[in-house]
């Protein structure tokens, strides 16, 4: 090889490299990826939320995670402030169909995916994650180096775990009483079955602010307008003139529909009367000085006791199943100096069991790039509608950042462990060849 | 044939005509195509959708006759707030822009103000706070909005729309509320909120403000300055044994130290405040009695006899706002009971003693009225 043929060589090999530099996901994806550098895949179930109303009955109940410190139901607690105890592991489940609505229309997934469907994971900006849009504990990843942990695989694409956890979420702002927030129910023993001694927690749930800040849901801020007539929750009305917990309860009374179909039954629930000197003292100004023990105040009347949902003995094994990974494809190698086609290659992950499997798929070194970084691939048994795209696999792809190659010929892998299934994680083998020399990360040099 | 030597005058003439006929099939066209030019009073207000609310002009006598001035997209169910009055032709409101993500009450807001005169659209701000409805002066000159930041900083910022520039009035750190009211002899005045209840302050540019007094030590609310900017109307809870009602209270803002004195007799519950354009009365709505209804009343802020405005068939008012000319009344009309069980709400123009609804799929969004004599769009 001549020195012009070297040179000319070592320049296109730096073009190239430039291209797949620009070409390649930017790391600054990040930001808005969360937990995740890329937005992980997540099943939507289907458009009547049966399954996630199904999931919220458990999760209500602490029927699904018992005894898990991130899906299990704590106890609630119950009491007046003086003598609050652990109580049962229990919440009216409504409230988590209202929430689920209000926070996401009840969506796992953007909403450009089908319903009984996978695709992108439903992620806002500041990183609250699917129905229940989780964000705490979700806004950076939490595993060893600078990976997601299985928990937030889980959140991020699974039903059944979003949900437990917005369950167990809602059961800690409840809890937070008497030391943080007041306590709605001093006549009812604040008894957590009744859905209006919810109240103080909702609106925690969204901001615990004084009347006049700018996310303040105190329902006597003078900028909501006095009267209001209930929240509809059918589309009709601005947010912007609502308290949160007031959109709660409307939606509870108001239940959305789905192509002219109720999503539920309406659920009576009543907001505390600020004409009666009970609720409206408490709820003066001069009482939202932390800790708010001058908000408590009785249960908003008539109050109502929404009795414990009959879930099925068999749910926690048919919602989760026995997902098996398995992962299909032939160890990979990239090139970089024959095309954009060859630097990069796809790997197949099916769920050899049943239910929905949550993958994730971390590389053992930072030029490899994986997406999506997590995921789900569906059993037999999980509803797959093919006509509108559906498939029970999931396909990944494996590329370079060529920028932070070590060497022009490297190796590397790409574990792909099932977060909520047994058995041993698959590894891919990635291989890269470019045909020039590299020198330090970062840069290239050119012959 | 040979043309004579008036076939020209003749044509032109005919041209003439035929010009000044299609001119005038044109300008009557027209008319009945904005039928709100010329008909006395008329409303501005938005009907909220779910994806962006679309502004018209209506007459007050008739609101079906409604004119679309513009549409105002916005992020999805967070619909626009608009400015406490207009000022002349132009209206003033925060919107959450469609690329918000995650949209929260607390997602920075734009300022915007639209010339219902001509529909134009002037983008001011980016970091108003949604629900906090901006305020114009008298001249309409300067516009003043409301902006926090991280850790419980506000600020009133204040617009001077000729210039295009702006600086803030007064910034505080609070864990509360301060919300511009309007203006008064030039200066800016604004409520605070804390835990000592409801305060009304002045502030010029550039000094500290001046306490003008304690308004109540609950949370005050529907706060209007009268059109001179001498006095100012809200309402306050007043408290007893076995119940709270919100009542009218009035207070001069000139003439040194003040006290607000209520309006009105009795301890049933008032709703909204509207000033009367000439400044001497404010009409507010009132609790229905055991006939299950009860109409708005105007009270006098000095001397004279109050007078009640033509009742709903059930239910109560909320007044939104007076026209100009002092002819209609708009209001937020409940057919329930209390402000506990207010029931349905609808917006209604009172108007010659006839109630007529602004109906509409979504929320009616009151923006206030056009000034006698101005054209729309």
């Amino acid at each position: 090889m001549t020195r012009m043929h070297r040179a000319l060589l070592g320049t296109l090999g730096a073009a190239l490299l430039l291209a797949l530099a620009v070409l390649t996901p930017s790391l600054a994806t990040r930001a808005s990826a969360c937990a995740f550098l890329r937005t992980p895949q997540a099943y939507e179930a289907d458009s009547g939320r049966t399954a996630y109303f199904q999931a919220m009955d458990a999760a209500a109940t602490d029927n699904i995670f018992p005894g898990d410190a991130n899906f299990g139901m704590p106890a609630v607690e119950v009491g007046t402030r003086a003598g609050r105890q652990p109580g049962l592991h229990q919440m009216p489940p409504s409230l988590l169909r209202s929430i689920g609505w209000v926070e996401s229309n009840l969506s796992m997934a953007a909403r450009s995916v089908p319903f009984r469907s996978t695709g992108a994971a439903l992620v806002s900006f500041d990183c609250g994650h699917g129905i229940m849009q989780i964000t705490s504990g979700m806004t950076v990843p939490l595993g060893s180096n600078n990976q997601p942990t299985s928990a937030q695989s889980n959140i991020a694409t699974h039903y059944v775990y979003n949900i437990a956890r917005g369950a167990a979420m809602m059961a800690a702002k409840w809890n937070e009483a008497p030391e943080l927030s007041p306590i709605a129910g001093t006549d009812t023993n604040s008894n957590p079955t009744i859905i209006e001694n919810w109240y103080f927690a909702l609106w925690r749930y969204n901001g615990f602010t004084g009347p006049g800040a700018n996310i303040s849901n105190h329902p006597l801020d003078p900028v909501f307008s006095n009267p209001r007539e209930a929240w509809r929750c059918d589309g009709s009305q601005s947010r912007t003139r609502y308290p949160y917990q007031e959109l709660i309860y409307g939606c509870l009374q108001n239940p959305p529909s789905y192509q002219g179909a109720r999503l539920w039954t309406p659920v009576a629930a009543s907001l505390p009367n600020l004409t009666q000197p009970q609720y409206f003292t408490p709820l003066s100004v001069q009482n939202f000085v932390f800790p708010y023990s001058g908000m408590d105040m009785p249960t908003p009347a008539p109050g109502h006791a929404e009795p414990a949902p009959n879930v099925p003995a068999d749910f926690r094994a048919r919602a989760l199943g026995s997902p098996v990974p398995a992962v299909d494809g032939p160890p990979v190698q990239l090139r970089l100096d024959a095309g954009p086609a060859a630097a990069k290659a796809t790997v197949r992950i099916r769920n050899g069991g049943t239910g929905i499997l949550v993958w994730s798929a971390t590389p053992s070194a930072n030029w490899i790039v994986v997406d999506p970084p997590a995921g789900v691939s569906l059993g037999p048994d999980v509803p797959c509608d093919g006509a509108s795209g559906c498939s029970p696999l999931t396909t990944i792809t494996i590329s370079m950042n060529p920028v932070l190659l070590p060497n022009a010929a490297s190796s590397g892998t790409v574990t792909i462990a099932g977060t909520n299934a047994a058995g041993a994680p698959a590894t891919v083998t990635v291989t890269v060849k470019a045909d020039f020399d590299t020198g330090a990360p970062g840069t290239s040099r050119a012959y | 044939m040979a043309w004579s030597r008036r076939a020209p005058f003749v044509v032109g003439v005919i041209a003439l005509i035929a010009l000044l006929g299609a001119g005038a099939l044109v300008l009557r066209m027209r008319s009945a195509n904005t039928p709100a030019n010329d008909l006395g009073a008329r409303l501005i207000f938005a009907e909220f959708s779910t994806n962006a609310d679309r502004v018209y002009i209506a007459p007050a006598t008739d609101p079906a006759q409604r004119t679309t001035i513009t549409t105002i997209d916005h992020v999805a169910e967070w619909g626009i707030n608009p400015a406490i009055a207009p000022a002349g032709t132009t209206v003033a409101y925060t919107v959450l822009p469609t690329t918000t993500t995650n949209p929260r009450a607390d997602s920075p807001a734009e300022l915007w103000t639209l010339d219902v005169a001509t529909g134009a659209k002037v983008r001011l701000a980016g970091d108003a706070d949604l629900r906090v409805s901006p305020v114009f002066d008298a001249k309409g000159t300067q516009l003043v909005y409301r902006s926090s930041a991280s850790g419980g900083k506000q600020s009133l910022i204040r617009i001077d729309l000729p210039a295009g520039t702006r600086r803030p009035l007064y910034e505080a750190e609070t864990a509360f509320g301060m919300f511009p009211v309007g203006f008064s002899q030039g200066t800016l005045v604004f409520a605070t909120l804390s835990s000592t209840g409801t305060d009304f302050f002045s502030v010029l540019g550039g000094a500290p403000p001046t306490m003008l007094f304690h308004a109540s030590d609950q949370l005050a609310r529907d706060w209007r300055i009268s059109p001179s900017g001498d006095a100012l109307a809200y309402l306050a809870p007043v408290i007893s044994a076995e119940r709270v009602a919100y009542r009218l209270h009035v207070a001069k803002l000139t003439g040194g130290a003040t006290s607000p004195t209520r309006l009105g007799n009795g301890d049933t519950e008032q709703y909204g405040s509207a000033w009367r354009p000439n400044g001497d009365a404010v009409t507010v709505g009132q609790q229905p009695a055991a006939n299950g209804y009860a109409s708005a009343q105007t009270l006098p802020v000095a001397n004279g006899s109050s007078t009640t405005l033509t009742p709903p068939p059930r239910g109560f008012d909320q007044p939104l706002g007076w026209s100009t000319d002092g002819t209609a009344l708009a209001a937020r009309s409940f057919d329930g009971t209390s402000s506990a069980a207010p029931g349905r709400e609808t917006t209604i123009v009172i108007d010659a003693g006839q109630r007529r609804v602004v109906s509409g799929s979504g929320d009616i969004i009151y923006f206030g009225w056009m000034p006698a004599g101005a054209t729309n769009k």
